[in-house]
């Protein structure tokens, strides 16, 4: 028996009965929802920057900086042996025209080593007005986007004005932003109308869904009964159809463009920068997170197997900065860059050359609770990591990678 | 039956949002809105309820900790003053519970954190409670050309009756299975609408 409206009815109803459940307000607030151990132990940003705030459609922008792979890599994420550097922002506002990491074109995807350093450039063209928070980010199989620090950034200006010409292998100058659109709508139109007819007519041929499952078990054997000699005919001439479609549309294409280049899909692997920690070494002897007191609290035992006494300047993690004012000063780009301009405080003072120290470092702001690095603590690996920044007394900066167990100390 | 299931998708619903005046349970977070301004409010009572995190009422009387984490970074330009007086009735659970009162403010506070910049963003607050009771906070912030005051009423050394926050979704699709359940077990087999012809 035929029941369309009934089937569908029950559909619906059915959608909106999940709708309802799950209509709950998102709890997720962007950089913030990936797990802290997953933003303090895979990819550690630094030095990021964009060249303005501010621009207007057409105009370019670039950013730039650096990112470390830690070295304890967590055992449940996969490790980038294949991974795409991009930049992350809600909707097409920005289109890419080029991307460096070390200086090599990342328009491949690219394989990374564990515990190496890469510094990137990412050059971007303002393609219609918005104020977006951009992201540099890494996409990793397996693993997800791994996403760097964010920038407000205004475009201003009006989107018809935007052009996006390219000049192809054969000299032609085209504009990407309408280039081929005309065509791509095309077919678009004439498959999806040839799909929504063949799809009609089978459901206009008998009972759908549970009714034709229960008439298919009625007839066991002579099931195909249901499909008459019509059936049979229109299903033989979309098949041929098809296949005359699609042949005669790649050697039209061909004959149309007959010089192009496949999409480029290789994978390279770029060298990484020489070592940050310019000889100095650092290690984690114990580590507490004070929960009252938002602080972490960290031993260091430091050697200097430099030439001029070091101080350390900055401690950061998760795209959040903690930072020593005494040593090295930074201000929040914006409202949303979490920068503690006074969180880092540690004992010990200087290390000299050829000495190994101990320091007692305590990093303090609201931002352990806010971006919820401290829901560490509740992890069955409470294990943490970052960069920590020295500098000597001639400004030179030497970065290394720490990280460790950590114990809540709740009194 | 249809009753039954209303109440369970109702009671799921219901577990969105809850506060007491200026304090807001969002989700898993514990919000405290002044103005247009928000911090997380975290309640402690580390002798007695280590490592568990409250959202306004403390359950036990004893030594308490309130943290409050500016979400805002404008906050640490700002000073706050936090202060609570005692009051003689608990939280209405309304919309009442923020509304700011002039005479409440005029009076001695129980104990007040005068106003104050905190560039950390991180607010500490220790406090003793002797002796259980209602209270109500206040939290007064104030900048260059603008003050905010939020209210939010508290009780200590009452443990929360009925169920817990955190079991009202598992409790509630458990009832959705058991109903389900049960519906399977009742209803009649399913007859074929047409039959063979042998």
């Amino acid at each position: 028996m035929l029941n369309i409206k009934k089937t569908i009815l029950m559909l619906i109803a059915f959608m909106i009965a999940c709708i309802t459940l799950y209509a709950a307000p998102a709890i997720a607030h962007g950089e913030k929802s990936q797990a802290a151990y997953l933003r303090m132990r895979t990819l550690l940003w630094y030095d990021v920057d964009v060249s303005t705030v501010k621009l207007k459609v057409n105009e370019e922008l670039t950013m730039t900086g650096k990112f470390y792979w830690f070295y304890d890599w967590p055992n449940n994420i996969a490790k980038p042996e294949v991974a795409f550097l991009n930049i992350g922002i809600p909707g097409p506002v920005f289109v890419r025209k080029a991307s460096y990491i070390n200086g090599v074109s990342g328009t491949n995807s690219t394989r990374f080593d564990i515990g190496e350093t890469y510094e990137f450039k990412v050059i971007l063209k303002a393609r219609r007005p918005a104020r977006v928070h951009m992201h540099a980010l890494m996409n990793v199989k397996e693993a997800g986007p791994l996403i760097g620090p964010g920038r407000w950034v205004e475009v201003t200006g009006n989107q018809a004005d935007f052009i996006n010409e390219v000049t192809t292998l054969t000299g032609e100058t085209i504009d990407l932003e309408t280039y081929g659109l005309a065509n791509a709508v095309k077919w678009h139109i004439f498959w999806g109308v040839i799909a929504a007819a063949y799809l009609l007519y089978w459901i206009f041929q008998g009972p759908i869904l549970i009714p034709r499952y229960k008439k298919v078990k009625l007839l066991g054997d002579n099931a195909d009964d249901m499909i008459s000699t019509t059936d049979r005919m229109v299903g033989l001439v979309m098949l041929i159809g098809t296949f005359v479609v699609v042949t005669w549309s790649y050697f039209n294409a061909y004959k149309e463009y007959p010089v192009t280049i496949p999409l480029q899909s290789g994978q390279i692997t770029i060298p990484a920068l020489p070592d940050a920690a310019r000889g100095v070494n650092a290690e984690v002897i114990d580590a507490k997170y004070r929960v009252p007191g938002r602080a972490l609290e960290f031993s260091l035992k430091v050697t200097n197997n430099t030439n001029s006494p070091i101080k350390l300047g900055e401690y950061t993690a998760a795209n959040i900065r903690w930072m020593n004012p005494e040593v090295s000063t930074a201000e929040p780009a914006d409202s949303h860059d979490p920068v503690a301009v006074a969180g880092l405080t540690y004992e010990g003072g200087s290390v000299m050359p050829g000495e190994t120290k101990l320091l007692k470092v305590t990093c303090t702001d609201a931002a352990w609770e806010t971006y919820r690095l401290a829901k560490l603590i509740y992890d069955p690996d409470s294990r943490f990591g970052g960069l920590v920044f020295f500098f000597d007394e001639e400004g030179n900066r030497s970065v290394v990678a720490i990280g460790g167990p950590l114990i809540p100390v709740f009194i | 039956m249809y009753k039954m299931v209303y109440a369970v998708v109702l009671m799921m619903i219901s577990t969105v949002s809850w506060g007491h005046g200026g304090v807001m349970n969002e989700g898993n977070e514990c919000k405290l809105r002044v103005g247009p301004y928000v911090m997380n409010f975290s309640g402690y009572q580390l002798q007695k309820n280590a490592p568990m995190q409250f959202c306004d009422d403390l359950p036990t009387v004893g030594e308490s900790y309130i943290v409050l984490d500016f979400v805002d970074n404008k906050l640490r330009d700002m000073t706050v003053n936090f202060r609570v007086i005692q009051a003689d009735q608990p939280a209405l659970g309304t919309a009442e519970d923020g509304i700011v009162i002039d005479s409440e403010l005029a009076q001695t506070p129980f104990f007040e954190i005068p106003a104050k910049r905190y560039p950390q963003g991180t607010m500490k607050i220790t406090q003793k409670f002797e002796k259980k009771g209602h209270f109500v906070g206040y939290v007064i912030v104030e900048g260059e050309n603008e003050k905010y005051i939020s209210r939010f009423p508290f009780s200590v050394g009452y443990p929360q009756a009925g169920i817990p926050e955190s079991l009202k979704i598992p409790i509630a699709v458990f009832l959705v299975v058991i109903i389900f359940m049960i519906w399977l077990a009742r209803r009649k087999p399913v007859e074929l609408n047409e039959k063979r012809d042998d």
